[in-house]
């Protein structure tokens, strides 16, 4: 049997979910001999691959690079999954949809500057008005709620999709979790 | 006396199993009793049911509308259910709305692990929300020494309200405006570090489902401490004034 | 009563300005349902109007010409349901602002198929879950004019059914 290609993604988000992904630890080791982890911030590839069977995404999305990349993403995925809070409901990056682009961007580059406040108008992707879970652009497969999911649901998800099953998450973890 | 005397005891079936009641008892009542799980939110043990939140709802045969478990009492011959598909998803949508409704963001809430909704959500399977979340703004009022409240998290159960007015009767709380306006104010909209009428008695930090009212001086995450079976004991104490 | 609604606009109400041909009426008030033009021989009674997916409700009646846009009429309604809805009661109190939004989102040309998909779900959650007759009726203007001015909707839709005659690009 071939191996089960796996990708992560990283998109408005702190990186825990990535960081719970490797709390699985040594079980990791063991679910790498049924899976091969073919793009990820984890590992060095550039480009993501023609497809990939299942794919996890971390964050929100929150620019138009973030729509770009999760379209692309979709298309080239067979099962989507969105890993965590800030995928699956916005979380902490959607607290600034109350305030608008503007005001947030005031507050974060001017207000709390100490040196040369200004908003940056160069190598910054633009921010979308509103963030928005990932479901909100394209379908998604299975939500892994959690902030972040604990490493065991995810480590469960995976080995059961690794095996061909869709996992059934839903007392694992949360919101907030 | 005289209502003593019209309390009967009754059967009734609640999905397909015959039980026994009083009369004078609720479905919701008689369904823990018997060890049905019909979820609720707006209801608490001790206060007056509200029928605002209709997680509760249940059907009933021969009754063309689906009626609330908390408010519905029970009669001789009903036939309640109170699990089906069309339920399930109705529960769904509601705690959806809810979440869409104000700013939730369990991560970083002082109800985290202790939250009503939060768990509701996780008991019912209710994983992702499939509409726009409205992110409205609402103020916090900490103007009080001793506890704040944060619209952002209310679900509008009226629950403070209630302990507030019937139980501590203070009604210091009460909603104001309307539709999805509406909102937990303290005596005229006025700040609730001057209400005159507050005992702070805490009984709504007890009551409260969510994170919308929190005592001060637990600031970090999941350190909301909370007493809800004391009002049930209250009200118990008392004998019954409700009734 | 028992008068037909075309009795009612033709001859009690003298017509249609300038001869405009009729599209909908709308009766009961803003939480009655849409009748189209080829059921204006309906007479007005409650069980007539019922069966149509309306009510006879205050009695009043909005007359709509072939300019109309049913999913405008649709959210112009549903924006009385939302500053109507007394708050008390979730569905109602959340589902309206939420039907409200998916209305104006197929309006502007930015709805997809998925988004009529849960506004249709959503009103009939609204309608069995709600606690008074607000909330219970206020999805009526969606569902009637959902069902018999149908392709409206789907027409604006960002994945739907263009009608044929339309020319590309002259939708957005
Ligand atoms: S009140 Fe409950 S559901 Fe809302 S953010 Fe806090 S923990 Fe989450
Ligand atoms: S502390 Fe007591 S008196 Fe004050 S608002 Fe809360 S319930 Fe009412
Ligand atoms: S503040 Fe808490 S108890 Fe009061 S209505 Fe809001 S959620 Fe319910
Ligand atoms: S259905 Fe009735 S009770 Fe519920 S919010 Fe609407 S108007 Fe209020
Ligand atoms: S618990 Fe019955 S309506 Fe809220």
């Amino acid at each position: 049997m071939s191996k089960v290609k796996l990708a992560t993604v990283w998109l408005d988000g702190c990186s825990g979910c990535h960081m719970s992904f490797l709390d699985t630890d040594e079980r990791l080791i063991a679910l790498l001999e049924h899976a091969d982890l073919v793009y990820s911030p984890l590992v060095d590839e550039k480009n993501f691959p023609d497809m990939v069977d299942v794919t996890l995404i971390e964050g929100s999305v929150s620019t138009n690079e973030d729509v770009e990349k999760i379209r692309k993403v979709r298309a080239h995925t067979r099962i989507l999954i969105a890993l965590g809070d800030c995928a699956v409901t916005g979380n902490v990056p959607a607290m600034r949809n109350t305030f608008g682009v503007e005001p947030t961007m005031h507050r974060a580059y001017i207000e709390m500057a100490q040196l040369q406040p200004q908003i940056p108008t160069t190598s910054l992707p633009k921010l979308l008005d509103k963030v928005v879970p990932v479901h909100e652009v394209v379908a998604v497969d299975l939500h892994l709620p959690g902030c972040p999911p604990p490493a065991d649901a995810i480590f469960y998800a995976l080995s059961e999709l690794v095996n061909g099953r869709m996992p059934d998450v839903k007392h694992l973890t949360r919101f907030g979790k | 006396m005289s209502s003593v005397q019209s309390v009967q005891i009754i059967t009734l079936t609640i999905d397909g199993k015959p039980v026994g009641a009083s009369s004078d008892e609720t479905v919701l009542d008689v369904a823990k009793q018997n060890g049905f799980f019909i979820p609720t939110l707006c209801f608490l043990e001790g206060l007056i049911p509200y029928g605002a939140c209709r997680l509760c709802l249940v059907e009933v045969k021969g009754s063309n509308r689906l009626l609330p478990a908390c408010m519905t009492k029970v009669a001789e011959g009903m036939e309640v259910t109170t699990d089906s598909e069309k339920l399930r998803s109705y529960r769904r949508w509601i705690l959806e709305l809810l979440f869409t409704e104000r700013n939730h963001v369990c991560s970083v809430c002082v109800a985290n692990g202790f939250c009503e909704l939060q768990s509701m959500a996780e008991a019912l399977g209710m994983d992702h929300v499939r509409l726009p979340y409205l992110h409205p703004q609402f103020s916090v009022d900490a103007t009080h020494d001793r506890f704040v409240s944060d619209n952002n998290r209310c679900i509008l159960c009226s629950r403070c309200v209630r302990v507030c007015s019937d139980i501590e009767g203070a009604h210091t709380l009460d909603i104001m405006g309307r539709g999805i306006h509406a909102r937990i104010v303290s005596d005229l909209d006025d700040a609730w570090g001057n209400s005159p009428t507050c005992t702070r008695c805490s009984k709504c930090v007890q009551v409260c489902p969510t994170g919308a009212i929190k005592e001060k001086g637990r600031r970090s995450v999941g350190e909301k401490f909370k007493r809800r079976d004391l009002i049930a004991y209250i009200a118990k104490l008392r004998g019954g004034e409700h009734e | 009563m028992g008068a037909t609604l075309r009795e009612i606009i033709y001859e009690i109400g003298n017509g249609i300005e300038d001869d405009r041909k009729i599209k909908a009426v709308q009766t009961g008030g803003p939480t009655g349902g849409c009748i189209p033009e080829h059921k204006l021989d309906t007479p007005v009674d409650y069980e007539s109007l019922a069966e149509l997916g309306s009510i006879m409700g205050s009695g009043g009646m909005v007359v709509s010409d072939e300019r109309a846009s049913m999913v405008d009429i649709a959210r112009y309604f549903m924006e009385f349901s939302v500053s109507e809805s007394c708050g008390k009661c979730v569905p109602c109190r959340v589902g309206t602002t939420q039907m409200h939004n998916l209305l104006a989102k197929i309006e502007r040309g930015e709805a997809t198929k998925q988004d009529l998909a849960l506004l249709e779900e959503l009103c009939e959650v609204v309608k069995n879950t709600s606690l008074c007759g607000l909330g219970q009726s206020a999805p009526n203007p969606v569902l009637s004019t959902l069902r018999f001015f149908r392709e409206e909707y789907e027409a604006r839709l960002v994945d739907g059914k263009k009608p044929k005659r339309a020319k590309k690009g002259a939708q957005a």
